[in-house]
């Protein structure tokens, strides 16, 4: 009798856990569409209003191409791509795949799709989808205001649904080979995300070249500002919300009930919260220390977020608070260094994804090295980290570098100087971002940066008639050429 | 015709659309795919067009 009972106990403990299972990664996916609703907020507020509109459907179009591919071959590559390039017999570009393993990921498996017998396949790649849509998401806001929307979309895809993953199943994966030679620890995305879409980004932003209008002749750059601050600082506080759905999508829930990381360590929730708080305060603290602009502030909370992500179940608080400080240094310093090389990055998420990434990577290395693994994965070190870290940077940047070059030889990178001037809203949007204002931009016309500073290798500069420039408001002087003279701008009508 | 490949819920698993037969999942699949390039082609064609458009515009 008693064993009668006993084995009627397990079974619904088994089936609770299950559900369990399911109700957490739905929740915690509903949540991560928070992070591309500030994405949608932030990226539109960091563009000129001219550009607003084309800003939100390159975001939006990059949140409903992720989810097609990465159920046609994304989460494919993840499950069968944690040894490739290497086979039995060294490299292996074919047979490294593991196909038979990834049978349950393929399009048409059983497994993806409605399953009564099967309830975990679409929960976790739901979350995974999301994760990937992140990607692309970090990656879109740096390229705003030129790029086209079909090569951003080609390269979104190529980053989520390919580039990403296949980086997460080398170093996010308990099997993948960085994690299994190197001992190399990510708990919560700091390289296979975040450091891969930030030097994703910067590869695609060196052939796309800077906006016109955002670099002098003599080289110096003029700060090209968002036209709605508000929106944009609004957006990176939801981000925050949407990112607590990714970190506790970064856990599993085992089916014995017990929390483990994404490497099958113990692990669980309360150190994300301690972690993950402790390094945004520090974030957001040290970009303030820096800059005192709100923008950075709260690109500080995710750059700190990001600087303990690698760690975030290892750290003891106040260490994590220091990493997000010191991450919320680097960011306004990275940010300026790429500018004084001519990249123009739209909102500094190389500096926020990629360079936190980096030293969040490195920071577990320094910080908790020695800390064990399970079966046979090695032992948390420096030179993992590095090496990891690597990986991460070559995997982002090299294949961008090679699809923004392609793109670019074939003309299908950039918007024309014309529509970029003309702004992208107006040329290829069907409505409006601010309609009652439109008379208030045609009579003040105040557009300083239709004028060219730096041509582009692609595209001369249009020479213009002084008598044909804008005209340029006052407070517009610290920005624009300093020997030009403002004429008297034109009247608002009464 | 019945469609469905579950007529019992008795040790039912994949329940999807015609999953019994491969093929028409197939060609879903691919259906799928073909949409998706369409729109970018599209796009690309619209991007081009829309750049001469206003190309020609400035010009005058």
């Amino acid at each position: 009798m008693n064993d009668e009972v006993q084995a009627a106990i397990d079974a619904a403990l088994a089936g609770h856990t299950t559900i369990n299972l399911e109700i957490y990664y739905w929740w915690c996916t509903a949540l991560m569409i928070a992070i591309h609703a500030g994405f949608l907020a932030y990226e539109m507020g960091a563009s000129r209003s001219k550009h607003a509109l084309a800003s939100g459907v390159k975001n939006i179009l990059a949140f409903a191409f992720m989810i097609p591919t990465f159920f046609a071959f994304g989460w494919w590559i993840y499950l069968s791509g944690y040894n490739w390039p290497f086979g039995a017999d060294g490299i292996d570009l074919i047979g490294a795949w593991d196909t038979e393993g990834a049978a349950a990921g393929e399009p048409w498996s059983e497994n993806m799709g409605p399953n009564l017998q099967d309830q975990a396949s679409g929960v976790f790649w739901a979350a995974f989808t999301l994760f990937a849509c992140t990607t692309a998401s970090i990656y879109s806001g740096a390229v705003i205001e030129r790029i086209k929307l079909s090569a951003f979309i080609i390269t979104a895809v190529l980053l989520g649904s390919v580039v990403w993953i296949l980086g997460a199943s080398w170093g996010w994966h308990p099997s993948g080979w960085m994690v299994l030679q190197w001992g190399y620890r990510d708990v919560a995305a700091a390289g296979v995300v975040h450091t891969i879409a930030g030097f994703f980004a910067l590869g695609i932003l060196i052939p796309l070249g800077p906006r016109i209008g955002k670099y002098n002749a003599d080289g110096s750059a003029n700060d090209l500002r968002g036209h709605n601050m508000p929106l944009t600082v609004t957006g990176l506080m939801m981000i925050i919300i949407g990112f607590f759905g990714f970190l506790g999508a970064c856990l599993i829930y085992d089916p014995a009930g017990n929390w483990v990381n994404i490497y099958g360590i113990p692990s669980n929730l309360s150190a994300f919260a301690f972690n993950t708080l402790m390094g945004m305060a520090g974030g957001i603290i040290g970009c303030y220390f820096i800059t005192r602009d709100p923008f950075w502030m709260m690109s500080g909370a995710l750059g700190g977020i990001f600087s303990v992500a690698a760690g975030l179940d290892l750290f003891y608080p106040p260490l994590a608070f220091l990493c997000g400080f010191i991450g919320g240094l680097i960011i306004p310093v990275g940010a300026k260094f790429l500018e004084k090389l001519g990249i123009d990055d739209a909102v500094g998420a190389v500096s926020v994804h990629g360079f936190c990434g980096i030293w969040g990577l490195l920071a577990v290395g320094i910080f908790c090295a020695g800390y064990p693994g399970v079966g046979d994965i090695p032992a948390v070190s420096f030179m993992g980290q590095l090496k990891g870290a690597g990986v991460c940077i070559l995997l982002g940047f090299v294949p961008a570098l090679i699809i923004g070059y392609l793109l670019r030889i074939f003309g299908l990178l950039r918007v024309r100087n014309e529509v970029e001037l003309l702004g992208l809203d107006e040329a290829e949007i069907p409505s409006q971002s601010y309609p009652e204002f439109a008379r208030w931009e045609e009579a003040t016309a105040g557009d300083y940066d239709n004028r060219p500073r730096r041509p582009r290798h692609d595209a001369p500069p249009m020479p213009r008639e002084r008598s044909q420039q804008p005209p340029m408001e006052r407070g517009d002087m610290h920005r624009g050429d300093p020997e030009r003279v403002p004429p008297v701008p034109p009247r608002r009508p009464s | 015709m019945n469609a469905s490949p579950v007529e019992s819920f008795e040790g039912a698993a994949a329940i999807f659309t015609f999953a019994a037969q491969e093929g028409v999942v197939k060609g879903l699949f691919w259906g799928m795919c073909a949409v998706l390039v369409l729109v970018v082609v599209a796009s690309m064609a619209h991007e081009v067009a829309i750049g001469r458009k206003v190309a020609r515009r400035h010009r005058r």
